[in-house]
């Protein structure tokens, strides 16, 4: 079931190399996150660590959600300046 | 049980990761995220469970709200050429280098057969950890997600000089 964690954080990881625009990278960073948490869950419930588990993960999930919303402000702020989320002229977000 | 939803995880995950259409991207990411909700259902964390259902159906919500605003629906993320097939290609080694990694640093710390019935828990007591051993942990998290609403606000508002 490890391996399978590990799995999703390295789709996670190719994904967010591969695409293109914003929304693909944090399409990407959610499976990275997904990932993650699933690696702690599983390794944390086998090792009898069940309370600290469901704390620990729940704090990454919430960090993953404030990443989330770090990254739509970043893709408004690209999207009125360029209009458009692609990666692939990007340098600055100012002009 | 819990094999048939870490391959229904890990099937939506490649088709998130290699689908060109950002619809059917949000779609299986959507469902990956519940396929590991379920998963952790069955490993007796089904306050983690839960959590991660709603997360995944918000933040699945969220990705069409933006892509449509976006007119990101309409976009296709194709491209044609070497550089596209050696960027891919790099990107899936530096993938499966991570999750060997990853394995390679979790497969000595933990039992790889879950049994649920040796670690039994109530609820209430993920709540009085929460609140008691594990209270500064939840303050340092409480201020981070405040700093990033307000943070969010300051990057994406209008400032002057701004093109119109």
């Amino acid at each position: 079931m490890i391996i399978v964690a590990g799995m999703i954080g390295g789709l996670g990881l190719v994904c967010m190399l591969s695409k293109r625009t914003i929304l693909g990278l944090l399409i990407g960073m959610q499976l990275l996150i997904l990932g993650s948490t699933m690696m702690f869950v599983i390794g944390g419930v086998a090792s009898d660590r069940a309370i600290q588990v469901h704390i620990f993960g729940l704090f990454i999930t919430l960090g993953g959600i404030a990443q989330l919303g770090v990254g739509y402000s970043l893709a408004l702020r690209l999207f009125y300046l360029k209009k458009k989320i692609s990666l692939d002229e990007l340098r600055v977000l100012r002009q | 049980m819990n094999y048939v939803f870490a391959i229904l995880a890990l099937v939506t995950a490649t088709l998130a990761t290699i689908a060109h259409d950002l619809k059917y991207s949000i779609l299986s990411m959507w469902i990956a995220g519940l396929a590991t909700g379920a998963i952790f259902l069955t490993v007796d964390a089904e306050f983690l469970g839960i959590v991660q259902w709603i997360v995944s159906t918000l933040v699945a919500i969220s990705f069409v709200f933006f892509g449509v605003m976006f007119g990101d629906f309409e976009s296709n993320e194709k491209k044609k050429g070497k550089a596209n097939y050696l960027m891919v290609s790099c990107a899936s080694v530096l993938g499966l280098s991570f999750s060997a990694l990853l394995w390679l640093a979790m497969k000595d710390n933990a039992r790889l057969e879950i049994t649920t019935d040796t670690h039994a828990f109530e609820i209430k007591e993920v709540g009085k950890a929460l609140v008691s051993t594990h209270i500064l942990s939840l303050e340092v998290l409480a201020i981070t997600l405040f700093l990033v609403l307000v943070g969010c606000g300051a990057i994406a508002r209008i400032e002057k000089g701004d093109p119109k």
